[in-house]
């Protein structure tokens, strides 16, 4: 059960990553640190 | 004889504690490594995009790379769905557990430092300790309470009222007041207004007003007062970034195994251990607390060599 659950939340981490990969969203991040970061 | 038979089975240590110490220290070198930019200003670094689930601020003069909290806060407040900050607590809390809080991060490197200044490894009552560890995860769940609503009234009406409500937290409630934002932030900017003639109890900085500088300054102070009576007071008790990681920790594929046959159950590790886990209550095959940063001070320190990490 605790290796499934393991697994899934591996596999949900690689899925969101790729979704926001592919959605651009680095350039948001360098936009919050150009924004933020003094 | 009996001299003879004990020099044969003493173990050679491998010394955990001090390689941690040494991989603390790097880590917050590099998370913090703009600061070479003040000492030598030929190099010319820039902030890493990377999201890294420690609580490293975003909004520190030396970061290197942001927490991946103060991502997801500033995100929210835009509002963009956090999906690379949020896979950064997936993939490596489905991993790795609470590791990164007790070998990279910069706040646990000072707590790690406060301790060996203070000395000991005290205990606090077991009951006190239990309530007290749920302080984080009510200040995780107001951060992300106040961000996921703020980020869903943005698509009505309401979402500039509640921004103006928010004020200087619309960018998350900890985003200005966090340990780290004071230390290498706030504290910095005082300083330099100071140098540069202003009045130094004047705490409105250019980045927020005075009474945030005074909250941010009460909370650093529980920070270093919480740490000296307390081994790592923040990580246990306060740390939204560590209970986020602690969900993930109950399940990881890294944690402890003790090995039943070896153990004595002399309670070394039970009294070494900085989060005040307790460990022979623990299932021998697989040890996955919440708390447990993976420090390996217990492995360290078993006289029998019963406690290993342990990857499945």
């Amino acid at each position: 059960m605790r290796r499934m659950l393991a697994s899934l939340a591996f596999t949900l981490g690689l899925l969101m990553l790729t979704v926001g990969l592919y959605a651009d969203q680095l350039d948001h991040l360098k936009l919050i640190i150009k924004l933020h970061v003094p | 004889m009996s001299s003879k038979a004990t020099s044969k089975t003493r173990r050679v240590k491998f010394p955990y504690s001090l390689f941690r110490n040494i991989c603390e220290f790097f880590g917050f070198l590099l998370l913090n490594a703009l600061a070479f930019k003040y000492v030598y200003p030929f190099i010319e670094t820039q902030a890493i995009p990377i999201p890294i689930p420690v609580q490293a601020s975003l909004k520190s003069t030396y970061s290197l790379m942001g927490g991946s909290l103060d991502y997801i806060q500033v995100m929210l407040s835009i509002p963009v769905l956090p999906l690379i900050p949020v896979a950064s607590f997936f993939i490596v809390g489905s991993i790795l557990g609470r590791f990164f809080c007790g070998w990279l991060c910069p706040m646990g490197f000072i707590q790690d430092l406060i301790l060996k200044i203070r000395g000991g490894n005290p205990k606090i009552n077991p009951r006190h300790h239990e309530a007290l560890k749920k302080i984080k995860f009510i200040v995780l769940f107001a951060t992300l309470f106040i961000s996921s609503t703020l980020a869903l009234s943005q698509f009505t009406e309401q979402g500039l009222k509640y921004k103006r409500a928010l004020g200087p937290f619309t960018t998350g409630i900890l985003f200005h007041i966090q340990p780290e934002t004071t230390l290498a932030f706030t504290i910095p900017q005082i300083v330099a207004q100071y140098g540069y003639g202003s009045d130094l109890l004047d705490f409105t900085t250019v980045w927020s007003p005075g009474y945030l500088t005074l909250l941010g300054l009460a909370i650093l102070a529980l920070f270093f007062i919480g740490g000296y009576s307390v081994p790592w007071f923040w990580c246990r008790y306060m740390c939204p970034t560590g209970a986020l990681m602690g969900i993930f920790a109950k399940v990881s594929f890294l944690g402890l195994s003790r090995d039943p046959s070896k153990c004595t159950k002399c309670g070394e590790c039970v009294s070494i251990c900085p989060m005040q886990i307790r460990i022979l209550d623990m299932p021998w095959e697989k040890i996955n607390d919440q708390e447990c940063t993976l420090c390996l001070e217990c492995v360290g320190a078993c006289p029998t060599g019963a406690l290993s990490p342990k990857l499945s």
